[in-house]
């Protein structure tokens, strides 16, 4: 048996690691100590750990220290400790470990961390950044009607994407923090592709709902879809960014997800009851090549129309029904 | 010399009939009163007079609508010029020329009254306003009958002269003191519209003496609103429709020649990026029914774009975002119409015109069978040139709509 002790920051990270082959060790700022800690509010020898032989008990006492010594916050002079116990001696942390004790169980090497080794290349990241910023020009010049100043779109949209590296950025820091490996360059990577795949399906269920104006299933597919991307970057930046179970990532991508389309879906929900004097409809227009289904003649779109009718009625009748 | 004696003699005649007028007949008109039976206090006034010696009075039918949708809530009174006052009772009314018929619950036998005239007076004779402008008391305002307004579906007397809104109701007469029509609106500076006798000699013709029930009121203003839509989408329907040129279109112009229309385009932009071209025509006047609710409209809009500098997807976002965002043409709250329900498709008509429809319903909550329709139609056959054909219907059946509908579409074709 051996006596395992951590030294800690302030922030109770594991910083140094210490593991004595003896039954009983001194601590201090005295270069006899077994463990040196240079630390001016610790004595020379501060205190001292032991170790009966034939327990995993640990004793400790202090030897009259200037600044005395602290048990999970608590002073004391003398006492046992258990594996977790933090030891405050001058402005240092020290955490009690029980050697005996299991460790965690071993993470299984992912595969996909392997094939995700791409996602890494700096190349990428650039052309990816550079190719959303054309994307997102191109995509503003259609839509206006006005006369088009690049000169004023580039900042605009630059600010934007700026805006939306807020969240690689975030998940860069965290990785930094907790794992000492930032991936930058993939977590920006992933967001850009992320976009890049919405504005696909953007362009895809512009074309459907073009196409099969407006049928009301397709919101709750697009809504499905939508929360399908999302929830996989999300998983996605987690995966890069920290070493975690699959069940706890699992769970955090749910919750995060669950976060973020709640806040829609309530509005989605909630407004379809008010009254407005305006009609719900879908204004999507088209060049002529977009339209692929076969256009019907006019007396299949009236007799559509009269069907609207005893829908009208219906809902009306289902309305005051409910009503009385 | 003898012209300025002339002139001055008509003039002074003029006074004095609008003086006689107002001693002769101030006490057959009338300010009606709607007391709100909950805080005893009035609500709305406007002007009435009386007819008979029974005991009949006229006004409008928006100056007694808040009665006639909510009969357990108000009372109807009548306050003389002298001071005289008592209970009304609802007769009979028409909400599309905004005409109501009430009794006096107690008769005066005494009171007087004013007679009808046979017939509307020649173009450009001298007429009087009478009312109760302000709650101020009663008052004579002189004009000049200028025909029935040209244009006009629901027929209205042109007036020359200030109506103002509390003489809603009050009566018009010609110079023998004879009762040509009943005040209704105003268009603003001098103008005023009134309805014409006629009207009125239909709804006292068609009262059998009998008040109606309260129970009927609601299926009486129903069955008005039918039969009216009827006739116009009847008038409309029968009128030949002449094309006009928008743009490469060919759209319906002058169709029935009450609508009142106007055009823009935007070619004095010199900024713009597009060329748009508007035809825009409407039904001037709205049947009120309460003050939430208007009825019986009908616009109808084309709008021509082209581009030159955009590319087809450039050019059909732009179009996207031009038919977005259309809205009712008539007021109304949400405890008179359903909400809208739409249904799109592409189609391609007759003239092998395609587009893209949408064809949007609400219902009528307290009037079964009436619906406001709007429609807006987007054709799809050039690259960056399209044409906007959008229109409104307010309080009309199925069967007026899908035929309205059918014509509308059908009389769209390029040149």
């Amino acid at each position: 048996m051996a006596i395992v002790l951590e030294l800690l920051s302030g922030k109770h990270q594991t910083i140094k690691y210490f593991k004595f082959d003896k039954s009983e060790i001194s601590i201090g700022r005295d270069h006899h100590c077994d463990l040196r800690l240079d630390d001016p509010y610790v004595c020379s020898e501060h205190l001292r750990i032991s170790q009966e032989a034939d327990n995993t008990v640990l004793k400790f006492q202090d030897c009259h220290s200037v600044n005395g010594t602290e048990v999970n916050g608590q002073l004391a002079q003398i006492g046992q400790l258990y594996g977790g116990d933090v030891l405050k001696l001058g402005r240092t942390r020290l955490r009690v470990i029980n050697s005996s004790q299991a460790v965690a169980a071993t993470l299984p090497l992912s595969r996909l961390e392997e094939n995700l080794s791409w996602l890494s290349s700096s190349a990428l990241a650039i052309g990816l950044t550079i190719g959303y910023l054309v994307l997102s020009l191109v995509s503003s010049f259609i839509s206006s009607a006005d006369e088009y100043r690049l000169a004023t779109m580039v900042p605009t949209e630059m600010g934007q994407m700026a805006l939306l590296s807020a969240w690689p950025l975030l998940f860069a820091v965290m990785g930094k923090v907790f794992n000492k490996e930032s991936h930058l360059v993939s977590q920006f990577n992933i967001l850009w592709l992320a976009l890049f795949f919405l504005y696909g399906l953007y362009l895809l269920q512009k074309i459907l709902s073009f196409n099969l104006n407006g049928a009301q299933g397709l919101m709750w597919i697009e809504f499905a879809v939508f929360s399908a991307v999302l929830s996989a970057f999300i998983w996605l930046s987690l995966f890069i960014a920290f070493h975690q179970t699959n069940k706890r990532r699992n769970i955090l991508t749910c919750s995060l997800s669950l976060l973020l389309l709640l806040p829609i879906l309530s509005v989605a929900l909630l407004d379809s009851d008010e009254f407005s004097p305006r009609p719900e409809y879908d204004a999507t227009l088209l060049p002529p090549v977009y339209q692929i289904l076969p256009v019907k003649d006019l007396s299949a779109m009236l007799d559509d129309s009269a069907e609207l009718f005893v829908e009208v009625q219906q809902q009306l009748a289902e309305e005051q029904s409910a009503h009385d | 010399m003898l012209f300025f004696l002339a002139l001055f003699s008509v003039f002074c005649q003029g006074q004095q009939t609008a003086q006689n007028l107002f001693s002769h007949y101030q006490g057959a008109l009338y300010q009606i009163r709607l007391i709100e039976l909950g805080s005893g206090n009035k609500s709305s006034i406007g002007s009435g007079f009386q007819i008979d010696k029974a005991g009949t009075l006229v006004t409008n039918y928006h100056v007694v609508s808040d009665y006639v949708y909510f009969p357990e809530k108000y009372r109807m009174e009548y306050l003389g010029a002298d001071g005289s006052s008592g209970e009304l009772q609802l007769a009979n009314f028409d909400v599309i020329n905004d005409l109501a018929i009430v009794n006096k619950v107690a008769p005066q036998p005494d009171a007087d009254f004013f007679a009808l005239g046979e017939s509307l007076p020649e173009q450009g004779s001298e007429i009087y306003s009478l009312g109760n402008p302000h709650d101020l008391g009663m008052i004579v305002v002189p004009g000049t009958f200028n025909g029935l307004k040209k244009n006009s579906f629901y027929q209205r007397i042109h007036f020359t002269g200030s109506i103002n809104p509390g003489m809603s109701g009050g009566p018009v007469v010609n110079t023998q003191g004879q009762v040509v029509g009943v005040n209704v609106a105003t268009a603003g500076n001098q103008i005023g519209f009134l309805i014409p006798l006629n009207k009125l000699q239909t709804l006292l013709a068609s009262e059998d003496k009998k008040p109606l029930p309260k129970e009927e009121y609601k299926a009486t203003i129903r069955l008005q609103l039918l039969d009216n839509q009827q006739k116009l989408i009847a008038r409309l329907s029968e009128d030949v429709w002449q094309s006009s040129v928008l743009g490469q279109a060919r759209v319906p112009a002058g169709i029935g020649q009450f609508l009142s229309c106007w055009g823009d385009s935007n070619s004095a932009n010199q900024e713009a990026l597009f060329l748009s071209v508007e035809n825009r025509c409407r039904l001037d006047e709205q049947i009120f029914l309460h003050n939430g609710l208007r009825t019986g409209g009908l616009e109808i809009e084309f709008e021509w774009l082209s581009s030159d500098y955009f590319g087809q997807h450039r050019f059909y976002s732009f179009y996207g975002q031009s038919i977005a965002g259309a809205g009712a043409g008539n007021v109304a709250s949400k405890t008179d119409v359903t909400n809208y329900q739409c249904q799109q498709k592409s189609i391609i008509n007759q003239h092998g015109v395609t587009m893209k429809t949408t064809f949007c319903l609400r219902a009528y909550k307290e009037f079964a069978d009436l619906y406001d329709v709007l429609f807006i139609g987007a054709t799809l056959d050039h690259r960056t040139q399209g044409l906007i054909s959008h229109f409104t219907l307010a309080g009309v059946s199925k069967d007026s709509a899908l035929k309205f509908t059918q014509q509308f579409m059908g009389a769209i074709s390029w040149q």
